[in-house]
Parts: C-alpha cells; sequence; structure tokens
C-alpha cells in the first residue's frame, strides 16, 4: 500500500527550500548564498557539513513527519540533492526496509574500522 | 541568577521529574519561569498538585510515559514542541539505582539499568536535538554522578552508565557546538535523598565526616547548579562535568 504524501516535484521543492534556508542561515555567518539543483553534491558545492545535513533531515522530519534515514536509507549514501529526494521519495513509495544488518550499521562499521586503522 | 523575564518564554523537558531530585529541578524551574514538561512511569502526588493548579498546560506539562520505550520518548518529545512551540532545554534526570556485586549481578537488572540510565538520555538527547537544531540554541543537561568519576564497590554498572553520560556530554557538546547547543553534566554527591535513605547513622555521619564542607548536600544545592547552567550566564560552557559534592571526591 502506497503511503499518503507528497508527489516527487513537491518533495524535490520542499527540499531544495529546507536547502535553501539552511544556505541562507549560513550565509549570514559567510556571505555567500549557491544556487540549488538536484545534481549539487551536498558538501563539495553546496558547503553543508554533516551538522547541516542532520538540521536539514530534521527540520523535513518535522515538516513531512517522515524520517528515511532511520531504517530504509543509510543517511551515508547521500550525496547530491538528488540522492536526497530519492530518499523521501522511496518512504512515499512505501518501500520497506530490508530484512537482516542495514546498509547503515555496516557502513558504520567499516568506519569505525577505518578510524582504529 | 536568571531572572523570570530572561527564562519566561523557555521550554524545559525534565525527565523522570516526579519526585526526587526531579521534583526539585520541575519546582526550580517553575520558579524562574520556565515552561516545564516532565515525564514518569506514574503520576505522583506532586504531579497531581501541579496538574490540578494548571489543567490547561499553560506552564505544566506531565505524561505517563516508558522511559525504556524509545518510540515512546519521541513522540513525547513531539508533542512538547507542538504544544509549546519550541524546545528550549533538556535535563536528563530519570535513572535508577543499581546496587549489586556484578558478579552476581542479573541480567535483567544490568539491562533495566543501561536501558533507564543510558539509553533514554541518548534517545531523549536525539529528539529534543532535532528541534534544537531548528532553533539554532538549546542546552542539554546530564544528571551524572560522582560515581562516574570516583570508584565505589558494589555500583560497578550505575558507575558505567553515569560515565558513559559523560562522554556523551563531552562528544555531544563538540557536535552540536556549532548550532549552538550546549551540552553539560551536573555530577550530584551525597544529598538527601532516596540515595542515602537506606544509609545507616553512622554510614551517614562517616560520609559527613569525609565532606570538607562539612554536610550532605540537599536537592536544591543540584538545581541551583542546573539552573545557572540553564542561565545564560552559563552561556560559554559546554562540555563540563561539574561535580555537586561539598568537595568530596577532591
Amino acid at each position: 500500500m502506497l503511503s499518503q504524501g507528497p508527489n516527487a516535484q513537491e518533495l524535490q521543492k520542499l527540499v531544495v527550500e529546507h536547502i535553501a534556508s539552511i544556505l541562507e542561515e549560513k550565509a549570514a555567518e559567510e556571505g555567500k548564498v549557491p544556487q540549488v539543483a538536484r545534481e549539487n553534491r551536498l558538501g563539495p558545492d553546496l558547503g553543508l557539513s554533516s551538522l547541516d545535513l542532520a538540521q536539514l533531515v530534521a527540520s523535513l522530519e518535522i515538516r513531512l513527519k517522515a524520517d528515511p534515514f532511520q531504517e530504509l536509507v543509510p543517511i551515508t549514501s547521500v550525496r547530491t540533492v538528488a540522492d536526497l529526494c530519492a530518499a523521501y521519495e522511496r518512504f512515499f513509495s512505501g518501500e520497506k526496509a530490508a530484512e537482516g544488518p542495514s546498509d547503515a550499521l555496516l557502513e558504520s562499521k567499516r568506519r569505525a574500522e577505518a578510524r582504529r586503522r | 541568577m536568571s531572572t523570570n523575564a530572561e527564562s519566561r518564554s523557555k521550554v524545559v523537558i525534565v525527565s523522570g521529574g516526579s519526585r526526587g531530585l526531579g521534583q526539585a529541578l520541575v519546582t526550580s524551574c517553575l520558579e524562574r519561569g520556565y515552561t516545564v514538561a516532565t515525564f514518569s512511569r506514574s503520576e505522583s502526588p506532586f504531579v497531581t498538585a501541579l496538574l490540578s493548579k494548571d489543567p490547561e498546560h499553560q506552564r505544566f506539562l506531565w505524561e505517563s510515559v516508558d522511559a525504556t520505550d524509545p518510540a515512546a520518548l519521541k513522540t513525547f518529545v513531539n508533542k512538547v514542541a507542538s504544544t509549546y512551540g519550541r524546545v528550549d532545554a533538556l535535563v536528563n534526570n530519570a535513572g535508577v539505582g543499581i546496587d549489586g556485586i556484578l558478579t552476581t549481578m542479573r541480567t535483567s537488572q544490568i539491562e533495566q539499568g543501561i536501558d533507564l540510565n543510558l539509553k533514554s538520555a541518548i534517545y531523549l538527547i536525539q529528539a529534543c536535538s532535532k528541534h534544537m537544531l531548528q532553533q539554532q540554541t538549546g542546552s542539554i543537561i546530564n544528571v551524572s554522578s560522582v560515581n562516574a568519576v570516583r570508584g565505589h564497590s558494589g555500583v560497578a554498572v550505575y558507575s558505567a552508565t553515569k560515565a558513559a553520560l559523560d562522554g556523551l556530554t563531552r562528544s555531544l557538546a563538540r557536535e552540536l557546538g556549532p548550532k549552538h547547543i550546549r551540552v553539560n553534566s551536573v555530577a550530584p554527591g551525597y544529598f538527601e535523598s532516596e540515595m542515602v535513605a537506606d544509609l545507616t547513622p553512622e554510614a551517614k555521619q562517616r560520609i559527613i565526616r569525609r565532606t570538607p564542607l562539612g554536610r550532605l548536600g540537599t536537592a536544591d544545592d543540584m538545581a541551583q547548579v542546573v539552573q545557572f547552567l540553564l542561565s545564560p550566564q552559563a552561556s560559554f560552557i559546554t562540555g563540563q562535568t561539574i561535580v555537586v559534592d561539598g568537595g568530596i571526591t577532591c
């Protein structure tokens, strides 16, 4: 069964608006606001830190009552604006998370091992 | 100290605010003009009295919540945010004493202690930080213990949970600092509470003799430090554990 929720276009508009809002806040401190496009990489192109991404995802969760990153999509797989939009599209498509160790858990273990090395 | 005018609109969540130190924290926050939301498993006479004074939840909200249920904790935080429009501060006070020699301790007791003392604090911070990040400000205070600072026989698991809270405090202070969210710990020593109620008079006297300031603490002593950390006067303090023990660990 499909979840009731916004369509892909509405999601993209919302995601871009929320990114722009955070970029404007940062511009007050850093003085430049990049334009947001689907292909933009969140970090290298837009200058969002991991904490900015957390703020973005939290604001979208509050707005959409949706958190695709809890089970469905590992946050570490999100590189671009398009990836972010796709995560919310998957959530609202009603897709269920796969059984077994999640990608997020495996990714977390890989990062922890890399730190130990 | 902050004035009522400074703190009137601030919304503070105090976990486990129905009795003991939690009751003192709720009382002191209400006295300073904060709006207070708290939860516990069951309603206490203290909570009943506050609810009867404020049935519309203008400045006080209480709910029965199982602190070992992450979904219930998140639902509570979101209800507070939707009721009052924001979450300014969190005081992670809920916890349980875990006494006994580790070798013979039941697994269920260990699990329950970690769930209540540590995991509930982590999940509450996770839920509250989502709102604090939107506001770009916030204060989180974890109630730790002198047992996190000094070793004591018979409280190994309790010590582990409280020391873990202090580690959580330090790392989160770095993680959330860039968004102006402060995270600190308050580590109470021995104070007049259920924690020392079972001590013999001789044991209490021994503690008092070893305490440079020559007395047991009070819940108000702890609440005053929490109020300071919540206040604008502490706006440049984060990642710290403040031990409030009359000097017994110095």
